[in-house]
């Protein structure tokens, strides 16, 4: 299935970064396709356009603040969590992710 | 409704996000006013034209925006782009009536919680351009800047005077347990919450002109990944490949205050890890407060050491943090099983 992650912490300099890591690795691991978008304080990278958005079976929000362009996932199915739980527990909230998508 | 709900309350993502803004202004502006003291001594930007005048000139624009903009983005976060402008005057009143940050987070909130409510006022077809452009800038600002100057600013301010004058007359035992418990909190949970929470205070007391907590926490923030990186080269055995692979690596993130590097170790090992973490960062908290170790700057590890009042001294915080972490984890840290030694081990990184 397609996930697109989208992550963020308070400072946007390295947790930012391990959260989208970790989720994308433990993504691709399973066989996923995976947009990893981030949101740094150096800004928007890797950024997700709308039309990959909308394609995407399930939505991962790792953050501590506030995500910009949330309406692309309109009408996606979004998980969101904490940054550091992103770092830590990846393979179980990528388990999360699938178990929302088939089970329904 | 119920996410809504949810979105309103979750005032820690709304001043994480203020924060999150605000720390770039609080670097360039800390820093250059450091840089003016270093080229110009104490006083040297008082000569006009001088290097040390221009950094302070800039360094002090950059901090005068910290309180406006951490306003500004906390009322952002709650209610959009419509909340900039009322928040940003929140802060600049909040600065005004002498409630520092403390009064930006109050203002911050209130003008979020202003244009999110305002946004929801139903209003016939013919007047709801003027709604945006007009009606909800207008009378937010207005309604918040009023309540800041009149009812809640100078409370808040009380508030804020009491905090300072508790942190400049500290005993030295007080010194001790405030700098041990900074230092810990970063090792704690390595640039997670409770990382976070010390961090925002440290960020807090730079816009109240005290520099000592920051100090403490950045120290308390370098010694984890450092004592790991060298507790590994020192006792390998105890290391994954893995691990052993990420030191190389971990102790330049924590030369540069990047505490997150010590994350693999510490969740391959939580137990033996990250109590050791924990007392060599409130070890070196606590000397770097004793020592009266100042930091204006609220990032850059090492590569601010000449900014830090007392450099030595702070290196001395450092590296005591550094042996006592290294040698608990050499010390409690058991051996690995041969075969786990030797494969690849899955660690969380």
């Amino acid at each position: 299935m397609k996930i697109a992650i989208v992550s963020a912490c308070s400072a946007g300099i390295a947790s930012t970064y391990m959260a989208a890591e970790s989720l994308e690795l433990a993504a691709k691991k399973k066989g996923h396709t995976v947009y990893a978008e981030t949101q740094g304080t150096i800004g928007i990278e890797n950024a997700i356009s709308l039309k990959d958005a909308q394609l995407a079976d399930i939505v991962i929000i790792a953050r501590d603040i506030k995500i910009q362009g949330m309406e692309r996932f309109k009408g996606r199915k979004i998980i969101e969590v904490g940054v550091a739980e992103a770092i830590r527990k990846a393979d179980l909230i990528i388990e999360r992710a699938e178990k929302e998508v088939i089970g329904k | 409704m119920e996410d809504e709900k949810k979105h309103l309350l979750d005032i820690k993502k709304h001043l994480l996000t203020g924060v999150s803004y605000m720390i770039p202004l609080v670097v360039a502006g800390g820093i250059l006013i450091a840089l003016s003291f270093l080229v110009g001594g104490y006083l040297g930007f008082q000569t006009e034209g001088t290097p040390a005048d221009y950094l302070m000139r800039i360094g002090g624009g950059a901090l005068s925006f910290i309180v406006p903009i951490l306003a500004g983005f906390i009322a952002y976060s709650i209610a959009d782009r419509a909340g900039i402008a009322p928040g940003l005057v929140a802060g600049y009143v909040a600065v005004q009536v002498n409630s520092g940050f403390l009064g930006g987070i109050v203002g911050g909130l209130l003008a979020g919680y202003c244009v999110f409510f305002l946004k929801k006022i139903k209003v016939p077809n013919l007047v709801k351009p003027l709604m945006g452009i007009l009606i909800i800038p207008l009378l937010s600002t207005l309604v918040v800047g009023l309540l800041l100057y009149l009812v809640l600013g100078s409370p808040i301010a009380a508030v804020m005077t009491a905090l300072q004058n508790w942190l400049t007359s500290m005993s030295a035992t007080n010194l001790v347990i405030f700098g041990a418990i900074l230092g810990a909190m970063q090792a704690f949970d390595m640039g997670g919450p409770v990382d976070k929470t010390a961090y925002t205070f440290g960020l807090a007391m730079l816009a109240q002109n005290q520099f000592t907590p920051m100090a403490a926490i950045m120290v308390g923030g370098m010694v984890p990944p450092i004592a790991l990186s060298i507790a590994a080269k020192l006792k390998p055995a105890k290391f994954s490949p893995s691990e052993r692979k990420h030191a190389d690596a971990a102790w330049i993130m924590g030369l540069s205050f990047i505490t997150e590097g010590a994350i693999p170790f510490a969740s391959a090992d939580p137990l033996h890890v990250i109590p050791s973490q924990m007392i060599g960062s409130a070890i070196a908290g606590a000397l770097s407060m004793v020592f009266g170790c100042a930091l204006r700057a609220p990032h850059g590890g090492i590569f601010v050491l000449p900014l830090v009042e007392k450099p030595v001294l702070y290196l001395v915080a450092l590296a005591a943090g550094i042996a006592v972490t290294t040698t608990l984890v050499v010390l409690f840290k058991k051996d690995l099983p041969k075969e786990e030694a030797e494969d690849t081990a899955v660690v969380a990184d």
